[in-house]
């Protein structure tokens, strides 16, 4: 009985296991992840950033550009996931939250950069994304800090 | 040499327009760092090596720029965007370019 069962099942054992295996590492690394974001973030809070392009130039100095980028592994069990879904259409949730996740990263390290600089705002944030082996999320802006009377 | 990604400078006052400057380069990491990164996606997280790699090399496209910006005598370069393309996997092309100007103080 066992026998037979294992000839059936065999080959799919190691594979399943591995995206078992894949997925649970998969977890803690993220968990990790969100907790040097948050971190990352809760260190830069006082700085403001906006998509604003006009800079009151009687009130701000010091203009420099400043970025931060994050590159995101496209994962194989992610791929897999992915096109079972996109075989019956809809929202690909796992994707969305890697890039969330990418786009968080780099904006707190593009405020980390403009702390850096003594800047306490930030303006003109653009953000851009781009593949390679993986995703890459890319943000910067002009940093200025407020005039010392 | 001051750079910005906004249309004007604050505390500056632009008072010529030298014309477009762009720089560009194409990078790729060595073998070692594209299979650790073929591991690296077996489970997730961010590949480290690729963000160092797109940094440096954007660091590079800008001096580039700024080199240019250099020759045309100017003193600032505003309104600079980049751009990035993938031309294969593991290589990344990256293009900055903005706006030189001369400024002065107001």
């Amino acid at each position: 009985m066992f026998d037979v069962l294992l000839r059936i099942l065999g080959p799919y054992l190691i594979p399943v296991a591995l995206f078992t295996a894949t997925y649970i590492i998969n977890y803690f690394i993220n968990k990790n992840l969100m907790n040097t974001i948050e971190e990352k973030e809760a260190k830069v809070k006082h700085i403001v950033f906006s998509t604003k392009k006009r800079i009151d130039p009687t009130r701000y100095e010091g203009a420099i550009v400043v970025k931060g980028s994050a590159v995101m592994a496209n994962c194989y069990f992610m791929k897999i996931i992915a096109s079972i879904i996109s075989f019956f259409g809809g929202e690909i949730d796992l994707y969305q939250k890697i890039l969330n996740k990418g786009r968080r990263l780099a904006i707190a390290r593009m405020l980390e950069d403009a702390q850096l600089h003594g800047a306490d705002t930030v303006y003109n944030v653009r953000i851009a994304t781009t593949s390679i082996n993986g995703f890459e999320l890319y943000a910067y802006g002009t940093a200025v800090r407020e005039k010392t009377q | 040499m001051i750079v910005v990604n906004c249309e004007e400078i604050p505390g500056k006052k632009i008072i010529e327009v030298k014309g477009l400057v762009q720089g560009n380069t194409v990078r790729t990491k060595h073998a070692g760092r594209d299979f650790m990164a073929v591991l690296k996606n077996l489970v997730g997280g961010e590949l480290t090596g690729y963000t160092e790699l797109l940094v440096e090399a954007r660091r590079q496209a800008t001096e580039r720029m700024m080199a240019q910006a250099n020759e045309l005598k100017a003193n600032a370069i505003i309104n600079v965007r980049f751009a990035t393309s993938s031309v294969m996997s593991g290589a990344a092309e990256l293009y900055v370019y903005g706006t030189a100007v001369t400024v002065e103080d107001i």
